[in-house]
C-alpha cells in the first residue's frame, strides 16, 4: 500500500477556537477514502485543507512524503475537486468541463477527448454544447463531477459529490466513480455525512466530529469496531451497552450490564469495564422465548418502537437490556407482532464489539 | 424652446456643420481616449482589489472609494498647476492641449472603474474562487475565471467610466480651454460648447448642442448594453 496524500498536525483556527484538529490522516493510490460525519463537524473544512485550496493554521499536507502547500502550483495541478455547492461556469457545459485541463495547457483536441470521457462517465454524454443555465440541480452537480474526473487527477477530492443527483443516478455513478479511482490509481477522498454512501463506496473510512478525527481505519474495521461512543454513533452501532467482565475464560467473557448477564468474546481481563456495541443487523428478534440456546445473549422485552425504513424495519426493544434491532420486512411480517406486543431480542457473542471505557 | 433646439440639432448634423461636427467628434475622442487609459488602470486594480487579500488592502480600498468622489474641477486644478509653465511637468507644454484633458479626465474614471470592478467581483459567491482553486487555477486564471463570471458588472463598470468622461466639463474646461486654433477645433468638447454658447447668450445653439450630446450618449449605450448581454441566454 502506498500513502500519496497525508495530513500532519492539522490545526486552524477560527475566531480564537480550534475548529478542526487532525492529528494524521492519509489517502492511498487507487483507494477511496471516505471522510464522514455530521453536518458542521468540519468534513468540508479538512477537504479544503487537504486538497490545498486553504492554508492551515499549523500542520502540513505531504503529497508522496513531500511537503505542499497552497501556493505551490505544481503540487495543486496534481489534485481536483468537486466541492459540494456545484459551481459552474457561465457558459456551455464543455468549457466547464474542459476548463482544468486548459488551464493546464493541454492540447485542444485531448481536451475535447477527456471532456467527452468525463461526461460519459457521469451520464452525460451528448451534454457539451447546453448551457450550464438550462442544467437541473442533478445535471449541474454531474457536470461538476465531470470537470474534476476530465483533469484525470492523482489525488480526486469530492465534497458530497452525489447529494442533489437522482435516485436512480446515485448507484452507478457512484459505481464509476469507484471504477475510476481503480482505473486511473488515484487517491480519492470523498466526504458524506450519509452512512450508507461510506460503507458503500470506501476502502478506508475516517470519522469526523466537531473538528476532530475520531478514528480512521479500513472501512469495515471501523464500522465493526468503532473506537468509542461518538465513533459507534457513526457508524450507527445503536446498540452500546455498559458491562462489567466478571470472568474471562481464554477470550470468553461474561459480563454483567445491570442484573442482566451477557457473554462477548475479547482479550480484556476481569474487572475491566466496557462498552459493548452490537450493530442493529446482529441482533435477531423472536415472538416467543427461543428454544435453541444460540445466541446466549437474548432478554425478554416490550417492542417499544417500529420504524419502517423501507426495504428494511428498525425495532426498539425496551427491556432488561434495551435494544434495537434492524430486519427484513417480510421477517418482520412474519414475527406478527405490532407495539406493546411482548418480544425476544438478543445476538450472538461473537457479534459483540467491546470497547474499554475510559 | 424644445423643440426648436431639436431641428436646430437636426440642422446642424444633417448640413454637415463643419464646426458641430468636428466638436462632436472631438468629444468623442477625448472621452474614449480617456477611458481607455481609465480602463487599463481600473480593471486590473479593481480586479486585484477583489480578488486578493494584502496588507494594505483597506487603506487603498478606501482611497479608491473616495476617489469615486472626486470633484472634476479638482482634478483639473491639480493638472493645471502640474502642467503649467512652472509646473512640475511644465516642460511637456502640455497645457491647453487635448492631452492634459486626457490627463485630467483619467483619474475621474479609473477609480469609477476600479471601485464598480471590486464590488462586483467581491459579490461573487465564494465557492467559484474555492471551485476554481480545487481545480488546479494560478492566481491569474483565478482572477480571470472570476472576472468572466462578473462579465455584465464589469460591462456597467466601464459604461459608467464612459458616462464620467463624456459629460465631463469643469476638468477639461481649465485643462483643455476651449479652444480654436485658427478657426478650427482645438481643445472643444460639447460640454465646454455648451458652457460657452450658454454664455453668450446662444440659447438656441446651447440646447442643439444639449441634445446631440444626449443622442450620442444613447446611441453609445445602446452599442455597450448589447455588448453587455451578448452570449447570454436570455
Amino acid at each position: 500500500m502506498s500513502i500519496l496524500l497525508e495530513g500532519a498536525g492539522l490545526r486552524r483556527t477560527y475566531r480564537r477556537t480550534l475548529d478542526l484538529d487532525v492529528p494524521r490522516i492519509s489517502a492511498q493510490r487507487g483507494r477511496v477514502l471516505v471522510i464522514m460525519g455530521p453536518s458542521g463537524a468540519g468534513k468540508s473544512t479538512l477537504l479544503r485543507l487537504l486538497a490545498l485550496v486553504e492554508k492551515p493554521d499549523q500542520g502540513q499536507i505531504l503529497i508522496a512524503g513531500q511537503p505542499a502547500k497552497p501556493h505551490d502550483l505544481k503540487s495543486r495541478r496534481k489534485m481536483a475537486s468537486a466541492m459540494q455547492t456545484a459551481t459552474l461556469f457561465r457558459g456551455t457545459v464543455l468549457r466547464n468541463v474542459e476548463w482544468g485541463l486548459a488551464i493546464r495547457r493541454v492540447h485542444k483536441r485531448l481536451r475535447l477527448i477527456r471532456s467527452e470521457e468525463a461526461l460519459a462517465l457521469v451520464g452525460l454524454d451528448g451534454f457539451e454544447s447546453r448551457d450550464v443555465a438550462e442544467l437541473s440541480g442533478g445535471e449541474a452537480q454531474r457536470v461538476n463531477l465531470a470537470r474534476a474526473l476530465a483533469v484525470q487527477p492523482e489525488i480526486l477530492f469530492l465534497d458530497e459529490p452525489l447529494v442533489y443527483v437522482d435516485e436512480t443516478m446515485r448507484e452507478s455513478l457512484a459505481l464509476a466513480l469507484r471504477k475510476f479511482t481503480l482505473r486511473t490509481s488515484c487517491a480519492t477522498v470523498w466526504v458524506t455525512h450519509d452512512r450508507a454512501e461510506a460503507l458503500g463506496m470506501s476502502d478506508d473510512l475516517a470519522l469526523v466530529s466537531d473538528g476532530r478525527m475520531l478514528q480512521q481505519g479500513e472501512t469495515m474495521e471501523v464500522f465493526t469496531k468503532p473506537d468509542g461512543l461518538q465513533a459507534a454513533r457513526l457508524v450507527g452501532a445503536d446498540n452500546v451497552i455498559a458491562a462489567t467482565i466478571t470472568s474471562n475464560d481464554d477470550g470468553l467473557a461474561k459480563l454483567k450490564a445491570g442484573d442482566a448477564d451477557i457473554e462477548a468474546t475479547t482479550d480484556l481481563a476481569e474487572g475491566t469495564t466496557v462498552y459493548l456495541v452490537v450493530r442493529p443487523e446482529e441482533v435477531s428478534v423472536w415472538g416467543a422465548a427461543p428454544q435453541d440456546s444460540s445466541p446466549r445473549n437474548w432478554f425478554k422485552g416490550v417492542l417499544a418502537e417500529v420504524i419502517s425504513l423501507g426495504a428494511t424495519v428498525k425495532l426498539r426493544v425496551d427491556g432488561e437490556v434495551p435494544l434495537v434491532a434492524l430486519i427484513t420486512q417480510p421477517t418482520f411480517r412474519e414475527l406478527g407482532v405490532t407495539a406493546g406486543d411482548p418480544i425476544w431480542a438478543g445476538f450472538k457473542a461473537t457479534a459483540v464489539h467491546v470497547m474499554r471505557r475510559s | 424652446m424644445i423643440p426648436q433646439a431639436l431641428r436646430d440639432a437636426f440642422r446642424l448634423i444633417f448640413e454637415g456643420d463643419p464646426y458641430t461636427l468636428s466638436v462632436i467628434w472631438f468629444s468623442f475622442k477625448v472621452a474614449f481616449a480617456s477611458l481607455a487609459i481609465a480602463v487599463v488602470i481600473g480593471l486590473p486594480v479593481g480586479i486585484l482589489l477583489g480578488t486578493t487579500r494584502f496588507a494594505g488592502r483597506l487603506g487603498f480600498l478606501t482611497l479608491v472609494n473616495a476617489a469615486m468622489g472626486l470633484p472634476p474641477v479638482v482634478a483639473g486644478l491639480v493638472t493645471f498647476m502640474v502642467l503649467r509653465n512652472n509646473g512640475v511637468l511644465g516642460d511637456a507644454q502640455l497645457l491647453f492641449t487635448p492631452a492634459a484633458m486626457v490627463l485630467a479626465q483619467v483619474p475621474l474614471a479609473a477609480p469609477l472603474i476600479a471601485g464598480i470592478t471590486m464590488a462586483s467581483i467581491s459579490a461573487l459567491p465564494a465557492a467559484i474562487k474555492i471551485q476554481a482553486r480545487g481545480l488546479g487555477a494560478s492566481r491569474l486564471q483565478e482572477a480571470k475565471i472570476l472576472a468572466g463570471q462578473a462579465r455584465a458588472s464589469l460591462f456597467a463598470a466601464v459604461i459608467a467610466g464612459f458616462g464620467a468622461t463624456i459629460s465631463e466639463v469643469g476638468a477639461i474646461l481649465i485643462t483643455g480651454g476651449n479652444l480654436l486654433v485658427g478657426g478650427k477645433n482645438y481643445t472643444r468638447t460639447m460640454t465646454t460648447a455648451i458652457v460657452l454658447e450658454t454664455r453668450l447668450g446662444n440659447f438656441s445653439r446651447a440646447m442643439a448642442f444639449a441634445v446631440i450630446l444626449l443622442f450620442a450618449i444613447l446611441i453609445v449605450n445602446i452599442l455597450f448594453t448589447r455588448a453587455q448581454t451578448a452570449g447570454r441566454a436570455r
